[in-house]
């Protein structure tokens, strides 16, 4: 009986979880990485075919993001934008030029930089609080203006992002792993996983001076 | 004159001027200039040379600069090997792509990629002096004091959608590629620089084929 009470009261100690509902872009805009220009080495691998080049993320006087994916020979790939609640394609390569691919690349992108893909001021994001001994950790719950949520993980107090997960109705669509070395900047390696195609995305940051 | 017609005259006239960079004149003599071209190149038995590469991104008002190694041997071979950013090799062989790069080893045949191929066709028709039989652009020569620039324009329906046109300056000493400017679209550019070529050394074929 004795154990029971301590147990309990143990449990309630170290295991509390709260949540909240907050509109979307209140934690969105949180958690959004601070940057001003970046550049990845980026392969992208899609049903067989592997793409390679530089991502380079750039912020606009209008605060939107615009990003380009170059190949090594210097061809655009695809140029794009992220506004808060919404994204557009400048150009696409002829052969990627395909309404899945964008719609891809797009929630895959977004989900990195938490622009253009959710839902415009919806309830049911939550952040929910885990508090373990060695590891409090925050999880923000955002739904698509398509189908499904993202999950964003990171420690409580703490900038860093890295785990983020995709759920549909039923399963896990995309796991998105995010490596820091500085805990103020961009992650150093970025791998984006989706669980029902065969499509990979791995970024390895770029440190080049112009 | 009207004022409309006197518009369209300045619109035509600007055009003109944009068409043609300037320092450069349209070549007077054309034979005579395709014939030393193409006989400049046939005794081009292979290429070692540096270069740079600076891509433009004009909306995004930034740039790439990458560095490697280009080496071209006469029997349709190229490699061009990226030290800088990061490493990266594309080796062409005839009409076999391979690319290699730090994930993976890819090979493709340039008859499947039209990107591919056009930039191929471009790079193997400037070293061997056949860039007037490339049947996806038409070719307006032009001369500077120092330079020729031959001004690719594309004229099918698939390269259009790639290039808007394609610069390629040559030495007027020897006919020898100095840049090479890929112009997209949508304004971006990516300008390629050889430095430092060396003429007719021996390369091994091992450089043009990728375990």
């Amino acid at each position: 009986m004795r154990f029971l009470v301590l147990s309990s009261l143990f449990l309630v100690c170290v295991f509390s979880l709260s949540a909240q509902r907050v509109s979307t872009n209140t934690f969105a805009k949180e958690l959004r990485p601070k940057f001003e220009s970046e550049k990845y080495q980026a392969s992208i691998d899609v049903i067989g075919k592997h793409l390679s080049g530089i991502l380079i993320f750039k912020r606009q006087e209008d605060s939107s993001i615009r990003v380009a994916f170059v190949n090594e020979i210097g061809m655009t790939f695809f140029d794009m934008s992220f506004y808060d609640e919404s994204y557009t394609f400048h150009s696409i390569a002829h052969n990627l030029n395909k309404k899945a691919v964008k719609i891809s690349l797009a929630k895959d992108i977004g989900m990195i930089l938490l622009r253009g893909i959710f839902k415009e001021n919806a309830t049911s994001t939550s952040r929910s609080t885990v508090q373990l001994p060695a590891e409090p950790l925050e999880k923000y719950s955002f739904p698509l203006k398509r189908k499904g949520i993202v999950v964003y993980q990171r420690k409580r107090n703490e900038r860093e992002i890295p785990l983020i997960e995709n759920f549909g109705k039923k399963k896990k669509i995309i796991t998105i792993t995010q490596n820091y070395t500085d805990k103020n900047s961009m992650p150093e390696r970025i791998f984006v996983e989706h669980h029902t195609v065969r499509f990979t995305i791995l970024l390895k940051r770029l440190h080049v001076t112009e | 004159m009207k004022p409309n017609l006197i518009l369209i005259i300045c619109l035509l006239f600007g055009q003109v001027l944009l068409a043609q960079p300037s320092g450069f004149s349209p070549v007077k003599d054309l034979l005579p200039f395709k014939s030393q071209f193409a006989l400049a190149s046939q005794k081009v038995e292979s290429i070692e040379s540096n270069f740079t590469q600076i891509k433009n991104l004009s909306l995004l008002k930034d740039k790439i600069q990458s560095k490697g190694k280009f080496y071209y041997k006469k029997g349709n071979k190229v490699r061009i090997e990226y030290s800088s950013p990061y490493y990266y090799l594309m080796v062409l062989n005839q009409n076999a792509m391979t690319i290699k790069d730090d994930q993976k080893t890819s090979s493709y045949n340039t008859k499947s990629n039209k990107m591919m191929q056009s930039i191929n066709n471009i790079m193997l028709d400037c070293m061997r002096g056949t860039i007037y039989g490339n049947k996806d652009f038409m070719v307006d020569a032009l001369e500077g004091p120092k330079e020729y620039l031959l001004k690719m324009k594309p004229i099918t329906a698939t390269m259009k959608k790639i290039f808007a046109h394609i610069e390629v300056f040559l030495d007027k000493k020897d006919f020898h590629v100095l840049r090479l400017n890929l112009v997209e679209c949508n304004g971006d550019n990516s300008l390629m620089t050889f430095t430092q070529p060396m003429l007719n050394k021996n390369l091994s074929d091992a450089l043009f084929s990728v375990k």
